[in-house]
């Protein structure tokens, strides 16, 4: 198990490209879904506006 | 697919439901992608014979800077689309891609600079491949920027769409700048002219992993381009029936 994490004394640069690789693929996403659920009710208040 | 049918697409009803359907299966497939990517470099994939285990970064800095560079082409191409035919699902497309696209590259760079540390000696150095790549980062945050800074929706789409054009000349000066000038950057692993200079057990994760992120490319631009064609059609009738009519997206 120690070896995994050393990776040859690379194990800073290998675990940190791994972390920062996935803490922005996942930031993205979260955006990606917050933009899209803010725009649906952005949509909504409009519509209700419209209707009033 | 015949130009009927690409026509099609250029509607945002059918474009948008299409993003909504496609986005769950896109973004699955690349989760499983990733996954098994990520075990066959970090724990399948033998050592380099020089860089030892640093060398599975290339697992992450080589996809996201394949995907960053893809995302530009797909905007560049979307921004022509878009001013062909005045295509609201076109700009959006292209709008969508700008973020994404930077974010990719950010990832690029980063990786790249861990990368460059151990093996280089440094994490930075201003040669053709590192500083393209830079100013493809400075591209993407231009088109962000132009597009806040103009009021006007069309005028904004239209003057971005240009940057993006303009801008594409900088994809084929990454790409070659390792054969044109001399970099400390190495040359391209896999070429589509050449046989791939790596050994096959670590090549096979190494496409996965280009799948893979190529796939969360698209669910990201699926997520983002309907919520774009959302913001541009709220005053459409199709948009108003689809979203009071779909209770799921409250």
């Amino acid at each position: 198990m120690p070896e995994i994490f050393a990776m040859g004394g690379y194990g800073f640069y290998v675990w940190g490209s791994v972390l920062i690789s996935i803490a922005v693929l996942v930031i993205n996403w979260i955006t990606a879904h917050k933009k899209f659920k803010s725009t649906i009710n952005e949509v909504k208040s409009f519509i209700s506006k419209d209707k009033e | 697919m015949n130009l009927k049918s690409i026509y099609k697409l250029g509607s945002p009803p059918l474009f948008y439901k299409l993003c909504i359907v496609l986005e769950p299966w896109y973004l699955i497939s690349s989760i499983l992608l990733i996954a098994v990517g990520m075990y066959g470099g970090l724990f399948v994939a033998p050592p380099d014979y020089q860089m030892g285990d640093a060398f599975r970064i290339i697992y992450f800095h080589v996809p996201s800077a394949y995907v960053s560079m893809m995302a530009y082409v797909f905007m560049a191409v979307s921004a022509i689309i878009g001013l062909t035919w005045r295509s609201n699902v076109a700009f959006s497309l292209a709008k969508s891609c700008a973020p994404i696209g930077a974010s990719f590259t950010f990832l690029a760079l980063i990786t790249g600079m861990l990368w460059g540390k151990p093996m280089w000696g440094t994490a930075w150095v201003w040669d053709a491949r590192l500083t393209s790549e830079l100013i493809l980062l400075f591209l993407y945050l231009a088109y962000i920027m132009l597009h806040l800074s103009i009021p006007d929706r069309s005028k904004a789409d239209r003057a971005t769409a240009l940057l993006a054009i303009v801008g594409v000349v900088n994809i084929p000066i990454i790409h070659y700048s390792v054969v044109w000038w001399n970099t400390l950057h190495q040359a391209s692993t896999i070429s589509k002219f050449a046989k791939p200079s790596i050994a096959t057990e670590m090549l096979w994760p190494l496409v996965i992993m280009i799948l893979g992120y190529t796939l969360l490319f698209a669910a990201f631009l699926s997520k983002r381009t309907a919520a774009e064609l959302a913001v541009r059609e709220k005053r459409t009738r199709w948009l108003q029936t689809l979203i009071v009519g779909d209770k799921n997206n409250a």
